[in-house]
């Protein structure tokens, strides 16, 4: 045995014991966390649906808050899912210590975002009491009430009917006034051949398939470069990996693009706009960063050897730095589409923002501004705080509680809480605690079965660190 | 299971499947002085220039004169000798302002963002990059001046007390651009020169004649390499870093505005700030290896351009060609899934209308040829990567035609028209190469095109250098 292989030392004390010794607490308190948080949902849920007098809203809101959550986890799973493949295309440092929190992530994303999806597809073939105003279209277009007269297949009346009826819903609200029948967007074609339920629920399973064949494929890879025998053999699949990786990129933006429309953006009839999954992509990014990034700061915290060294103070810098990357970049995305929404002023786009910006929400937004950019990235610009466990962390925590509530703004105006409970707000942070619980618990099961530390590797980030 | 493996091969760091050998920033057996040997003489016309040089001078010149005739055609004529109408009244001057400007963003890039990230592989290349940035916004800066009809009257772009009470409009991302364009070219001349300082100290010190003694001295600015000019030169460096960092972005995603804020169908997209940022990289990095091939062949520089370099610029094409592909797909995508006619009804006139052809030449340039990088073989293959790059330069241009040639069919088709550019717009464009290459060569002749400085920071401790400043991964 070599030298530099005898300084692999590490590598020998990553038993499924020690691992377990270190993750079975957390796991534990996930699983409580979870716990506590579905309850509280379903509590909360029951009486919100006692409570409102909308006869629609009482069953919408559940499930739109539902949404708000399970939309949060399965960004991190996504976010986790990009950041492995830019790591096995690239093969970066910044990306050895991040790999395993990344790639139990990815395995999290099937385990439990997959299953809870069901939730949400069941809301999409709800018909009139769907959180989704196409499958309430729909629902309008293909089963009319018997008596009533058949609706009019002129596209003009059925326009003209459903604003009306949003307007008799929603009260004297300008804001939903806006959304007037001259509008250029035919919402029946809309519906009829792309936003129809079923094929939306199709699709959604479609997307977990790609991302599932796609996953399989690059953590079998991983494996075999990771622990098959023949050097010969790891190496060509470590190769391999790259073109899949590639490959996989590709498939992800464009996959990314379909999910941020489908699960997000249709809930608002006649929004449309391109940097959306862009800024829904960084917000995931930040997410699966922050949780991964979490994971180490807890690893060096309690003790682990490995991390303490191979997890200095100048490494923490690195990947602080690229935290501060993506709030800018979400600044820049984000300040980017509103400027072009606003100054165009269109029909068609603006009630986006004047929903998000009016009942409360613009102090909502304002507030959610200041912590996911001037303050995090006054923060992160000082070396001092990104070399310090303590700040990191809590930063890190900080981005996720503001993408969480970023995310429920995009959800919760969709629908109008003029006169609804205000405890609604709860019901969004109840289900993002409990599904957060949940897929915390079986973030840590997964972190659990691998090695923390990808042994054939290490000797690059080690090699660095005795460099300084 | 993992446990056994590295007791069972026996092997060392040779082990992780996935590392190649270490790529080699700077080649060759080189020591202080000869890196000053190799590039100062060039600058010194020590070295002898090559033909070529004559002959891309004589050429760029020829063209430049070109330039002189159509612009004093112009300022005779007036505009209307241009293609420029209505519907279309930003016709080429537009596209190439965009064009010109989205190449120079690569040098920033360069020598800006990869110095904050620790980039080694920006060292040998940043600084002929930095100086196609500044030539690159001069030619694009001509455009709009010339466009206006009466550029003798551009001051009035800036907002001074005048007696007609007249201000720009600054809701107009036209006025911005004159603030964004004027600082970017500001900070730029500013990041380069003070790079090039003690260079010119170097070459002040190395130029065998009196004249080049003194005229290299007075540009060094009294530069004697004490540890105090050593210690401001790098803060301030890197303070102008700091500064030209959110300048690459800031830039271009004024340029996008330029379309964006309008409310034309396919212009009015929210994604394209980050879409033209992204393909003035890809455009500017193709313009980095169309001037680093020839130069490094023609100056025998490849010890210090190395293949390294090279293949890190064609991956960063590669990938940001990729986005800029990534951002066509989303304009047709969001173009149908909005439902409306006029941007859907747009996006079909752009596919498949009269100009649909240049719609399928930029998809053709910049996201089918490109796709060539993936290959190693071909991305080494210096003839291939040059023609690739001039393909993708190509293509860039074309995104811009397509993207201005939308006003040709947007609203009402009672005001559709059509575009075609006259011979005085294209001896205008191909005036500015001329421009361009003039400036460019003559760069090439008088400053080190790349920086003495920085390189000899590389060179392993043995041999004078800082081992890269110290870092481990550094070559042997």
């Amino acid at each position: 045995m070599s030298d530099a292989a005898a300084n692999h030392t590490p590598v020998v004390s990553d038993t499924p014991e020690h691992r377990k010794a270190l993750l079975d607490g957390p796991q534990k308190f996930a699983l409580r966390v979870g716990l506590i948080g579905l309850i509280a949902f379903l509590i909360l849920s029951g009486i919100y649906y006692g409570a409102e007098a909308n006869e629609t809203a009482k069953v919408q809101q559940p499930f739109l808050s539902f949404l708000s959550g399970w939309m949060f986890w399965t960004l991190v799973g996504l976010g986790s899912l990009f950041f492995l493949l830019v790591q096995y295309v690239t093969g970066g440092r910044w990306g050895i210590l991040l790999r395993r929190p990344l790639e139990s992530n990815c395995r999290t994303l099937f385990l439990v975002s997959l299953p809870l999806f069901l939730v949400v597809a069941a809301t999409m073939i709800m018909g009139e009491k769907s959180i989704y105003w196409w499958a309430r279209h729909h629902h309008h277009m293909h089963h009319h009430v018997e008596g009533e007269a058949k609706p009019e297949s002129d596209a003009k009346k059925e326009k003209t009917q459903i604003a009306a009826a949003k307007v008799a819903k929603h009260g004297d609200d300008s804001i939903f006034n806006n959304i007037s029948p001259h509008l250029e967007v035919d919402e029946d074609e809309k519906v009829n051949d792309l936003l129809n339920p079923t094929f939306t629920v199709i699709r959604g399973f479609l997307y977990f398939a790609a991302f599932g064949l796609l996953i399989f494929v690059m953590l079998k890879k991983a494996m075999t470069a990771e622990y098959h025998d023949n050097l010969d053999v790891a190496r060509t699949a470590r190769f391999s990996q790259r073109y899949v990786g590639s490959f996989g990129l590709f498939v992800f933006a464009i996959f990314m693009t379909w999910i941020a429309t489908d699960w997000v953006m249709s809930l608002e009839p006649t929004f449309t706009s391109s940097m959306f999954p862009v800024i829904m992509f960084d917000n995931a990014a930040v997410t699966a960063y922050a949780v991964s990034l979490l994971t180490l700061l807890y690893l060096k915290r309690k003790g682990e050897p490995r991390f303490a060294n191979l997890f200095p103070a100048t490494e923490q810098i690195h990947l602080g730095s690229l935290m501060l990357a993506f709030t800018l970049a979400w600044t820049y995305f984000n300040f980017s589409q509103y400027m072009l929404i606003w100054i165009g002023n269109l029909p068609e786009e603006i009630p986006y923002y004047l929903k998000r910006t009016r009942g409360g929400w613009g102090w909502y937004a304002s507030l959610a501004v200041l912590f996911h950019f001037p303050i995090p990235f006054l923060l992160l610009l000082f070396r001092r705080v990104k070399s310090s466990p303590n700040a990191l962390r809590n930063i890190s925590a900080m981005l996720l509680v503001v993408v969480f509530f970023d995310e429920m703004w995009w959800i919760q105006p969709s629908m109008s809480h003029e006169h609804a409970p205000k405890f609604y707000v709860l019901m969004d942070v109840a289900a993002w605690v409990g599904i957060g619980g949940a897929w915390m618990f079986v973030f840590f099961g997964q972190l659990k079965k691998h090695p923390l530390l990808p042994a054939r590797e290490m000797y690059l980030l080690e090699a660095y660190h005795h460099g300084h | 299971m993992s446990t056994g493996v590295l007791e069972q091969h026996g092997d060392g760091p040779g082990v992780a499947p996935h590392v190649e050998a270490m790529p080699l920033a700077i080649g060759g057996n080189h020591s202080l002085g000869s890196v000053v040997d190799s590039i100062g003489d060039i600058a010194t016309c020590v070295k002898p220039h090559p033909r070529e040089w004559y002959i891309v001078f004589a050429a760029g010149f020829a063209m430049f004169g070109m330039f002189a005739v159509a612009v004093t055609y112009l300022l005779t004529m007036g505009t209307g000798i241009w293609g420029i109408n209505v519907p279309t009244a930003w016709g080429f001057a537009i596209i190439n302002f965009v064009w010109w400007i989205g190449i120079g963003h690569a040098g920033t890039l360069i020598s800006a963002i990869l110095l904050l990230l620790h980039q080694r592989w920006r060292t040998s290349i940043n600084r002929f990059a930095e100086a196609m940035t500044i030539f690159a916004v001069m030619c694009a800066g001509v455009f709009p001046l010339l466009h206006m009809g009466r550029p003798w009257l551009a001051y009035w772009l800036f907002p001074f007390p005048n007696n007609f009470a007249m201000w720009p409009q600054f809701r107009s991302p036209l006025a911005w651009d004159v603030f964004a364009v004027s600082t970017y070219f500001t900070v730029s001349v500013v990041f380069w020169y003070v790079g090039l300082i003690p260079d010119f100290a170097v070459l002040r010190d190395s130029s065998p004649t009196k004249i080049q003694k003194w005229i290299y001295g007075m540009l060094s600015m009294g530069w004697r390499g004490s540890a105090y000019h050593w210690r401001r030169y790098e803060k301030v460096y890197l303070i102008l870093a700091g500064i030209s960092t959110p300048l690459v972005f800031s830039v271009h995603s004024i340029v996008s505005f330029d379309f964006a804020v309008s409310i034309v169908p396919l212009w009015h997209a929210t994604i394209f700030p980050p879409f033209f940022v992204i393909g003035a990289i890809f455009s500017g990095f193709a313009m980095v290896l169309v001037l680093a091939i020839p130069l490094r062949k023609w100056y025998h520089l490849e010890d210090f351009i190395t293949d390294w370099h090279i293949d890190c610029c064609a991956k960063v094409m590669l990938a940001t060609g990729m986005m800029v592909s990534y951002g066509y797909f989303s304009e047709v995508w969001m173009a149908w899934y909005s439902h409306s006619e006029y941007e859907w009804g747009t996006s079909k006139q752009r596919m498949f209308g009269p100009y649909g052809w240049s719609f399928w030449c930029l998809i053709f340039c910049n996201f089918v040829v490109p796709q060539i990088l993936w290959v190693k073989k071909w991305r080494m293959n210096s003839i291939v990567l040059f023609s690739v790059s001039i393909v993708a330069l190509i293509g860039m241009w074309f995104e811009r035609y397509v993207i201005v040639i939308t006003l040709t069919r947007e609203y009402i088709p009672a005001a559709w028209g059509r575009y075609a550019p006259t011979i005085w717009d294209w001896a205008t464009f191909i005036g500015t190469f001329g421009m361009f290459f003039t400036f460019f060569m003559l760069f090439v002749r008088y400053v080190p095109m790349i920086s003495m400085t920085e390189i000899r920071e590389l060179l392993p401790k043995k041999s004078g250098g800082r081992d890269g400043h110290a870092s481990a991964e550094g070559p042997p």
